[in-house]
């Protein structure tokens, strides 16, 4: 007779907190709740609305083409998934949203297994799935049908991959996400790092195989190509393109969102709008080389710092963005000493994540504040995740020197 | 040396380690400083915020209103509201007096006032309504006209009301009278370019709200009413007419509404200067009339001290700064008193949850010398100029206290007292975190304290407080429902006691049932922690939903915070005196929440919900920290 550990038990029972926090989402989904909140600006973009995503299948269904106007602007492979194999009908869409949020918190707990070793401290990916799953960051764009949560599964899923070494599939997913979320192609970069060097952090700065690298990004950019063909193919011509990644670099839509661009480029005089949308676009990019360069030894970590900056940064967030950053934390639980102010960025976000949903009633419901009161909260929110990735900057930087009695570490 | 190489000089790192190891030591100077001193930090921001309260009612604070909006013009027009129409409005309240006087069924009034708007050719119609809730049932018709634009499609609309109950108690008599008048007036001009919409809820507040319910397609579900036969545009102004006595002598403005809504101010002053200039009376707010207190004499007590005890009273206690700071800080505390119950003033109240700016024009009972010619005069005035509008009033004019009829308060100036006990509690709650981190280990041997980092029992803390509220939605469940209707009907606290005593002591001890720890943390001050980080929460962000409301969980506040854990009994008992299951006791107590019940299920006031999810809690929350023992 097999004997039961009793530590498997308690990993059996544990998996009954995800299960729950899965059910619960169905559930929310399927109530009245959804509806209500699916239009709301800081769970749905206008690249993740579920209205806009239906609306945009109904034009196609009924021989329009969707992305001649303003109204659509998802990406030509999530038209065709949800005009073919997935109808957008509360029931299947329910089950669809929670599928993915089981595949992010699982493509998280397998990422976690393969950084940490699980024997120290089994329960511990579990616990961090569950607070993925369990993060109103998370949870609230889920309910909203928010097709934010599914990018996040799509990077989770590839970043699972990756620490798998298994480098098609990554680059695969890494290209369908970069349909509906742009900037993440940036991505890219640590992506390839880590099918290089692996997922944990090195002592020394590892061997790189070039060849290898060029064919992965050669790999990637044959996908690229393909779903390029793939996108002008569904939407009979190349107008997909200015709507869908154009929009995210040329901000045509300026529905409010938690986002740092809006409110920017609602005030912006028309003459510097081409300038600053410059500025603001490539901005993300000088973070790629030093944060590669600097973190060769913990490629992982590049990705996780690289994912904090894009949350921050994208023209379009959701509160799922954030989520998934603040998510990622857990995979390094080798910094927790080391955060520099670890009390202060967590009062800020307890903050942004009152004062968001306050200032947006005040504007939009209660009509006695204005649209600067929610910039103001927007900014309190940026400030929490720019605070974020500088303390988790500060702590992966200075968790390498390690700890020695009465010294201390005054520069990095 | 060039200056290039200089600044180069200034960024490069000296060559020993000096300089560091004295931006080390100044580092560690300046955290240990900002330790040492945090407590006096927060009791300094309770002490500045306390002090903050009692000056908002000086006049320095505060400036004289102004009218925002260019639009508006208010008194600039010639009125045609003349002794005519004050007859038209005799004759209707002759035959309301008769209703009145036969006991007229709801049902036989509305159908009245629907044969009289109909008799003036305005489109009108009679709604039935039925609101049930655990407290009782109540029934009632309405009767509404809507007049539409001549000059506009009907895109917006001006809503010209009355109750049949006055904020009194009283019926309402003239203030019908007077929308029959008006309706009959005001459709006889062309100069309207909003669609003008005539209600006589029946009721106090629940006819305007199963109005204003059905005519925005909300269906509450304790609601039952009839469908609206006629419609009209987007409401943007609403002015209720109440007028119970047989003449006035003031004007009193009540605009406080539900749940801390108030309109925007530059209706209130434009019904400030039209009252005052078109109409020719004196505009109050509420029911204070504008005079100061009369001086006071010396009392017995204080005869003896001769000479000085009169020159306190000549030049303090009956000094005019005083009298007047007396006079605001009436007039605020009855503004801050609407607003933080969460109760509306008058019949306006309900009308705020739907963006719409609107106001109660109460005419204060008197003998004279005011009757229905000034009262029309300046109701058509304040009309017109809201029939300016040609887009909604701005939004930063919604945040103000009124101290007196023609002064307010700006947010910047009123909203830092509570704010700054909120920035108190976070200061102690950072505080409690950070000691809670580290456990000092004294050696004699060395004569030194070491300090060592120690688990924190977070998740436990959190644990508590989230428990805590969970026993407060049990009991809100349970006020919600018919089950506890019966009690508040008793009339006597002595039935009531178990449920009393229980609530006041029993839920804390709660804690006590927690499982082990492994860790030896102390818990009492990580969940005095937790209670002063969600204060804190509570208090800022409330403080720009509904001031008062974040004020009186700030005085709330300071107890709590001052409560020293695993103090015992004493404590524990004092803090019970401070919940809200007190009010059973006594008489006035039970009637406030059986009105309490009413109003949330009727109108959705936030009193019960309030009072059991977050008075409640915090209290038990307060004395769990004086319970547990470690």
């Amino acid at each position: 007779m097999p004997i039961r550990l009793p530590g498997a038990l308690k990993g059996r029972s544990a998996l009954l907190i995800p299960a729950f926090l899965l059910l619960l989402r169905f559930g929310l989904i399927l109530s009245p709740l959804s509806p209500w909140l699916r239009d709301d600006h800081q769970l749905a973009s206008p690249l993740t609305s579920f209205t806009r995503l239906k609306e945009g299948v109904w034009l196609f269904q009924n021989g329009i083409d969707p992305y001649h106007g303003g109204v659509f602007r998802h990406s030509p492979l999530t038209l065709a998934l949800f005009s073919t194999v997935i109808p957008p009908i509360p029931l299947v869409s329910a089950f669809v949203w929670t599928a993915a949020d089981g595949i992010s918190a699982w493509s998280l707990l397998e990422i976690w297994r393969a950084r940490i070793s699980p024997k120290t401290d089994p329960a511990g990916g579990l616990m961090l799935a569950s607070l993925y799953l369990a993060n109103p960051y998370n949870f609230a764009p889920t309910i909203a049908l928010s097709t934010s949560s599914l990018d996040n599964s799509l990077l989770l899923l590839a970043l699972r991959f990756t620490v798998l070494q298994r480098a098609s599939p990554a680059v695969l997913l890494l290209a369908l996400l970069s349909f509906s979320s742009l900037p993440s192609v940036l991505l890219l970069a640590p992506l390839v790092m880590i099918i290089l060097s692996g997922s944990r952090s090195a002592t020394t700065i590892p061997e790189i195989d070039l060849k290898k690298a060029v064919r992965v990004v050669a790999e990637f950019a044959v996908y690229m190509a393909a779903f390029v063909g793939a996108s002008t193919f569904v939407a009979g011509s190349w107008g997909w393109v200015l709507q869908t990644w154009g929009a995210t670099v040329m901000l045509p839509d300026l529905t409010p969102n938690p986002g740092l661009w809006w409110y920017f480029f609602t005030e912006m005089f028309d003459h510097y709008r081409p300038f600053f949308l410059l500025t603001f676009s490539l901005h993300p990019l000088i973070y790629v080389a030093p944060i590669c360069l600097k973190f060769q030894h913990d490629p992982l970590f590049a990705f996780f710092l690289l994912q904090g900056i894009i949350s921050t940064f994208k023209s379009y967030p959701t509160l799922s963005d954030a989520g998934l950053y603040v998510s990622l934390i857990g995979l390094f639980p080798e910094l927790y000493p080391y955060f520099r102010h670890p009390l202060v960025t967590g009062l800020l976000h307890l903050h942004a994540a009152v004062l968001l949903p306050l200032f947006h009633y005040l504007w939009l419901d209660a009509g006695t504040g204005n649209a600067n009161f929610f910039y103001a909260s927007t900014l309190v929110f940026g400030l929490a995740n720019g605070a974020t990735i500088v303390d988790s900057l500060w702590a992966g930087l200075r968790s390498t020197i390690g700890e020695k009695e009465g010294w201390d570490v005054v520069q990095l | 040396m060039s200056p290039f190489l200089r600044v180069k000089q200034l960024f490069k790192p000296s060559p020993g380690n000096e300089k560091h190891v004295v931006r080390l030591q100044r580092q560690k100077r300046i955290y240990a400083t900002i330790g040492s001193i945090s407590p006096y930090l927060q009791i300094a921001c309770y002490v500045v915020g306390i002090l903050w309260i009692f000056a908002i009612p000086f006049a320095q604070l505060g400036r004289s209103t102004y009218v925002d909006e260019n639009a508006l013009q208010p008194g600039q027009v010639s009125t045609y509201w003349e002794w005519a129409e004050v007859h038209a409005a005799d004759r209707y309240l002759e035959a309301l007096e008769v209703l009145r006087d036969g006991n007229a069924s709801s049902q036989e009034r509305a159908g009245w006032l629907k044969e009289k708007f109909a008799d003036l050719g305005i489109p009108t119609d009679t709604q039935g309504y039925t609101f049930k809730t655990s407290v009782g049932e109540v029934h009632g018709v309405n009767a509404y006209a809507f007049h539409s634009s001549p000059r506009t499609s009907g895109a917006e609309a001006i809503v010209i009301a009355a109750s049949w109950t006055s904020l009194t108690g009283d019926p309402n008599l003239r203030g019908v009278a007077m929308v029959l008048a008006l309706a009959g007036f005001l459709t006889r001009y062309t100069h309207w370019a909003k669609d003008l919409v005539f209600v006589v809820s029946d009721g106090y507040q629940d006819g305007m709200q199963a109005f204003l319910s059905t005519y925005h397609g909300f269906n509450p579900n304790s609601l039952t009413a009839d469908p609206l036969t006629l419609d009209s545009g987007v409401i943007w102004t609403a002015v209720s007419i109440d007028y119970p006595g047989h003449s006035f002598s003031h004007l009193g403005l009540f605009f406080e509404g539900l749940n801390g809504r108030l309109p925007n101010q530059d209706l209130l002053v434009c019904a400030q200067i039209i009252g005052r200039w078109t109409g020719g009376v004196p505009v109050i707010l509420h029911n204070t009339v504008d005079e100061l207190r009369q001086d006071l004499r010396i009392p017995a007590w204080a005869q003896w001290t001769g000479a000085a005890g009169e020159w306190v009273w000549k030049e303090i206690v009956n000094r005019r700064a005083l009298k007047e700071w007396e006079y605001r800080a009436q007039n605020m505390a009855e503004q801050a008193a609407w607003m933080a119950t969460g109760r509306a003033s008058g019949v306006h109240g309900v009308f705020h949850q739907f963006r719409i700016d609107a106001i109660t024009l109460f005419a204060r009972p008197a003998l004279g010398p005011h009757g229905f010619h000034s009262l029309g005069k300046l109701t058509e005035s304040l009309l017109r100029t809201m029939n300016n509008l040609l887009e909604r009033l701005h939004a930063s004019f919604f945040f103000y206290l009124l101290s007196s009829p023609a002064s307010f308060l700006k947010i910047g100036s009123y909203l830092p007292c509570s704010v700054l006990i909120g920035i108190g509690c976070l200061i102690g709650g950072l505080r409690g975190y950070v000691n809670l981190g580290w456990e000092g280990w004294y050696s004699e041997k060395l004569d030194d304290t070491k300090w060592i980092k120690r688990p924190r029992r977070l998740i436990e803390g959190v644990g508590v407080v989230v428990a805590l509220v969970s026993v407060g939605a049990v009991v809100y469940a349970f006020a919600d429902s018919t089950l506890y209707a019966p009690p508040f009907a008793a009339k006597s606290a002595r039935p009531l006691m178990p449920v009393i005593l229980t609530l006041v002591l029993v839920p804390p001890f709660i804690v006590l049932s927690r499982p082990d720890s492994p860790t030896a943390a102390p818990l009492a001050p990580m969940v005095k922690t937790c209670l002063l980080f969600s204060l804190a929460l509570l208090i800022t962000p409330l403080s720009v939903l509904n001031f008062p409301l974040s004020l009186v969980l700030a005085v709330l506040a300071i107890p709590l915070s001052l409560v020293k854990p695993s103090s015992g009994m004493l404590p524990f008992m004092a803090l019970g005196l401070l919940n809200p299951a007190l009010f059973l006791l006594v008489q006035s107590g039970r009637d406030a929440i059986r009105e309490g019940v009413w109003d949330w299920q009727v109108l959705g006031a936030y009193g019960l919900p309030l009072a059991c999810l977050l008075w409640l809690p915090l209290i038990w929350v307060g004395q769990a920290v004086c319970l547990i023992q470690e």
